[in-house]
C-alpha cells in the first residue's frame, strides 16, 4: 500500500498575510520577554515586578503562537490563537486604563493599534479556515492480485458487486451508459446517494469516473490495471478525489475516506472475492467494534452475512 | 461449548462460550479430539501480545474429526480426522502459490494492523491475538477452520492422535528450521532451545544428515531428551558453560555451520545484559529479548547460516548486525509454512523415520488447561508437551 497525498485550493493573499503576523508575534514576543521595561512604557504601564511577570508570560505566548504560524500559515489553529491573544490583551488595556498612575493617552494609543492587528488576524483566521473547508484531497493506493487485468478490470466494471467488499457501499446500481446510483451508509448511521458518471473506459487497462453535478459526496477517481512482470497477476492502482462536503455526518465521510484507510480495507477485500470467491471472516472481524477472538453469540442472520 | 480462554497476563480459565458456526462456503467446523499448549502460547500468557483481548480463545495446534462442511469445501466429508496446520492460507494467492502459506495475503482480517507493526501483514492464526486476525482457537471442544480444502490433512487411522497432533506446527517447524540449515554430513548444526521445537529441529537435522548436532538449554532433563530421543550428538548446558568458548572447543575454534534459535523472545539470561534486556521488555521499550539469537549469530562460523524459528514480535536492542554483515552471514526466518511439509511429513512417520510422539510428557482433560499452562511455563514436573483432551 503506498502514500497519500493531499492538495488544497489556495488563497494567494492569506501566506503573505499570515507570515506577516507571525513575525510580528515574535517580535512582540521577543521584545515583551526581553525588555519588559521599554515596553512598558511605550504600552504606558507602570513599570512593577508583576506588570514584568505578565509581559514575559505574553510574550512567551506570542513567541508560542508565531512560531505556530510560520511553521504553517496555512493552519487556520494558530492564527485563531492570535485573535485569542488580541482579547487577552485587549481586557488586560482596559484594566490598565482605569488605573490612575498609568498613562492613559498612550494606553488608549494601544488599545487602539491592538484592535487594528485583531481586525487582520480575524481576517486571516477566517481565511484560512475557509480554504480548508473547501480542502480537497488525493488519495493513491496500490495492490496486486493474483489474476489477469482483464479478469480484474470486468470484476472492478461489474459496479453492481461493489458492495460485496466496499464497507461503507450498501448498493449500487448500473443505470446503463455508464451512469450508476451509489447510496453508502454514513459513519453516524445516515445514508448518502449520488450519481457516477464513467469518464474513461479502457478494457482491461483502465477506468475512471467522477460524481455527477450535485452529489453529497462529490468525488472523481480512477484505477489503472497493469500486468505484473511475470505475466501473472495484477497491479492496481486507485487514485481518488474527494471535496470536502459541508455538514458534520458527510465530514466524517470524507475523513474516513480521506485517510485512505477505506481504500485500503475495500482493496483488500476486493482481492479476496478475486483470489478466494469471498470476503474472508474470523471470529472477530464479523463485528463492529473490538471483540474477543470467540465465536459470536448473535444468530448469523443478524450479522448479514451472506453464504 | 468449553474452551480454553485468555483472560489476561497469567490468567487462562475454561469458559462456556458459543460454538463456531460456519461463517464462509470454504469452512470446516472441526469436534477437536485432541490439542496442546505450544511455547507460542507461553508468548500470550505472559502478556508480551499487546494485541490480545480479554476473552479470546487459545490455541492453534490442534485435530480432530469434521462435523460440518461449507458448500465450497469438496476434498472433505463430514466423520473425517484431520490434522490442521496453524497457519491459514488461502492456497491462490501469489505468495501461497510460491507455498510461503504463513505470508498468505488474504486470511489476515486485521492485514492494516499487521503492516503497521510489520511492514507488511502475515498470515491469519488460530488462537493467536488480533495481529494475525482474530480467529478462535483449537484448545476448545469445537474448532471453525477456514479454508478447509487448503489445510488439514487426512490422517490415516493407524495413526494415534499422538503422533499426527504436532504435524500442526511444532514438527514442521522444526524440520524448517533443519531445512533453512543446507545440511550436508560435514555440517555441524547447534541448536538454542532444547523445548518442543528444538528436539523436532535436532531430530529433523539428524534425518537430513547431520552427524553432529549440539543441543543448548539449561534444564538437565531436556538436553537428555535431546541426545536420547531426538539425536543429539553434544550438549551444552548454559548454566555450566560458556556456550561461545564451548562451541569454539568443539568445533576447532571455527563455530558451528549452522545455527538455529528455537528459543524465541523470551528467553533466559544471566548478567547485566539479560536485565537490562528484561528490564526495557517490562517498559515495552523492546518487545523481545534477544538472548540467543545474539549469540547464535556470534557463535556461527564465517559465511554460516542463522535459522530463526523463535518467534519474535517487535524490535531488538544490541543486535549484532556488524558480524552479521562482516562475516557473511545468512538469516533463514519465518512461521513455518506448515502446508509445504504435511505431506512429506506424514510419509516420514509412516516410514518410522520419526515418530513424533516422543515428546509427549503429559496428558490433561481440557478443564486443566489453566494448570497446564501454569506447568508449561515453569518448566515443572520435566514438562515437554502437553497434551489436552477436548
Ligand atoms: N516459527 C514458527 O512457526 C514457530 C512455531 C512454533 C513455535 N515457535 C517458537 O519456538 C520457540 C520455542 O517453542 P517451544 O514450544 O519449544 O517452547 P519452550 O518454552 O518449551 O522451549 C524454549 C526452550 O528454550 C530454552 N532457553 C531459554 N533461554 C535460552 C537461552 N538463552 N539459550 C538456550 N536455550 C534457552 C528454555 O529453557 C526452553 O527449554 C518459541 O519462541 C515459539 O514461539 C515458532
Ligand atoms: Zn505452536
Ligand atoms: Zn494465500
Amino acid at each position: 500500500m503506498i502514500g497519500i497525498q493531499t492538495k488544497r485550493k489556495e488563497s494567494a493573499s492569506l501566506p503573505l498575510l499570515a507570515t506577516g503576523l507571525g513575525w510580528l508575534s515574535i517580535g512582540l514576543g521577543v521584545a515583551k520577554i526581553a525588555a519588559p521595561r521599554v515596553l512598558s512604557s511605550v504600552i504606558g504601564v507602570q513599570d512593577t515586578s508583576s506588570t514584568r511577570t505578565l509581559l514575559r508570560a505574553c510574550g512567551a505566548r506570542e513567541l508560542a503562537v508565531g512560531i505556530g504560524i510560520l511553521t504553517g500559515p496555512r493552519r487556520p489553529l494558530p492564527l485563531w490563537g492570535r485573535v485569542v491573544g488580541d482579547a487577552i490583551d485587549l481586557a488586560t488595556l482596559g484594566i490598565a486604563m482605569r488605573d490612575e498612575r498609568n498613562g492613559r493617552g498612550r494606553l488608549f494609543g494601544s488599545l487602539m493599534s491592538v484592535l487594528g492587528v485583531t481586525a487582520l488576524d480575524v481576517v486571516a483566521a477566517i481565511k484560512a479556515s475557509r480554504t480548508q473547508e473547501s480542502a480537497r484531497a488525493a488519495v493513491t493506493r496500490a495492490i496486486t492480485v493474483n489474476r489477469p487485468p482483464s479478469e480484474v478490470y470486468a470484476q472492478w466494471r461489474d459496479f453492481e458487486q461493489f458492495p460485496r467488499f466496499m464497507e461503507h457501499v450498501e448498493s449500487v446500481r448500473d443505470l446503463g451508459n455508464g451512469l450508476s446510483h451509489w447510496v453508502a451508509k454514513l459513519p453516524t448511521g445516515q445514508r448518502a446517494e449520488w450519481q457516477a458518471e464513467l469518464v474513461g473506459d479502457r478494457p482491461a487497462e483502465r477506468l475512471a469516473w467522477r460524481t455527477v453535478a450535485g452529489a453529497q459526496v462529490p468525488h472523481r477517481g480512477s484505477v489503472t490495471f497493469k500486468p505484473t512482470l511475470d505475466g501473472i497477476g495484477t497491479e492496481i492502482c486507485v487514485e481518488m478525489q474527494y471535496d470536502v462536503p459541508g455538514g458534520l455526518a458527510l465530514g466524517a465521510l470524507f475523513a474516513q475516506l480521506a485517510s485512505g484507510a477505506q481504500i485500503e480495507g475495500d482493496l483488500r477485500r476486493f482481492k479476496q472475492v478475486l483470489e478466494t470467491g469471498e470476503v474472508v471472516h474470523s471470529d472477530a472481524s464479523i463485528h463492529r467494534g473490538p471483540h474477543p477472538a470467540r465465536p459470536s453469540e448473535r444468530p448469523l442472520a443478524e450479522k448479514g452475512l451472506r453464504l | 461449548m468449553r474452551a480454553s480462554c485468555w483472560m489476561g497476563k497469567q490468567d487462562i480459565r475454561v469458559e462456556n462460550v458459543p460454538d463456531p458456526e460456519l461463517l464462509n462456503a470454504r469452512d470446516a467446523i472441526l469436534k477437536v479430539t485432541s490439542t496442546t499448549i505450544c511455547g507460542s502460547d507461553l508468548h500470550l500468557y505472559n502478556g508480551f501480545n499487546p494485541t490480545m483481548e480479554k476473552g479470546d480463545v487459545l490455541g492453534h495446534e490442534f485435530m480432530g474429526e469434521v462435523v460440518e462442511l461449507g458448500s465450497g469445501v469438496s476434498n472433505l466429508k463430514v466423520g473425517d480426522r484431520v490434522v490442521v496446520p496453524f497457519p491459514i492460507a488461502c492456497g491462490s494467492c501469489a505468495q501461497c502459490m510460491a507455498k510461503n502459506f504463513s505470508c498468505c495475503e488474504n486470511t489476515n482480517p486485521n492485514a492494516w494492523l499487521a503492516e503497521k507493526m510489520l511492514g507488511h501483514p502475515c498470515c491469519g492464526i488460530f488462537g493467536y491475538s488480533h495481529l494475525t486476525g482474530g480467529y478462535a482457537g483449537g484448545q476448545a471442544e469445537y474448532v471453525r477452520v477456514p479454508f478447509a480444502d487448503v489445510g488439514p490433512l487426512k490422517v490415516p487411522a493407524h495413526l494415534t492422535d499422538e503422533q499426527a497432533l504436532f504435524l500442526s506446527d511444532i514438527l514442521p517447524t522444526g524440520y524448517m528450521a533443519a531445512e533453512f540449515c543446507d545440511i550436508t554430513p560435514d555440517k555441524v548444526v547447534a541448536v538454542w532451545g532444547a523445548g518442543p521445537v528444538g528436539q523436532f529441529a535436532i531430530a529433523s537435522a539428524k534425518m537430513l544428515g547431520a552427524q553432529r548436532i549440539i543441543a543448548i538449554d539449561r534444564f538437565p532433563y531436556r538436553l537428555k531428551m535431546a541426545i536420547e530421543k531426538a539425536g543429539a550428538t553434544d550438549v551444552i548446558n548454559y548454566e555450566e558453560a560458556s556456550v561461545l568458548e564451548t562451541l569454539a572447543e568443539m568445533t576447532g575454534g571455527r563455530g558451528p555451520d549452522a545455527c538455529i534459535d528455537a528459543v524465541g523472545m523470551e528467553a533466559h539470561g544471566h548478567g547485566a545484559q539479560y536485565l537490562y534486556d528484561r528490564a526495557k521488555q517490562m517498559a515495552m521499550i523492546e518487545l523481545d529479548r534477544p538472548i540467543a539469537v545474539r549469540e547464535a549469530i556470534m557463535a556461527c562460523r564465517s559465511a554460516g547460516i542463522v535459522s530463526i524459528v523463535g518467534v519474535y514480535a517487535g524490535f531488538v536492542d544490541k543486535f549484532p548486525l556488524g558480524a552479521l554483515m562482516n562475516r557473511g552471514l545468512t538469516i533463514k526466518a519465518g512461521q513455518c509454512h506448515v502446508h509445504r511439509y504435511l505431506q512429506p511429513l506424514l510419509e516420514r512417520i509412516e516410514r518410522g523415520d520419526i515418530d513424533p510422539s516422543f515428546v509427549v510428557s503429559h496428558h490433561m482433560d481440557l478443564e486443566d488447561a489453566a494448570k497446564g499452562y501454569e506447568m508449561f511455563n515453569s518448566k515443572q514436573d520435566e514438562v515437554m508437551k502437553i497434551v489436552l483432551r477436548a
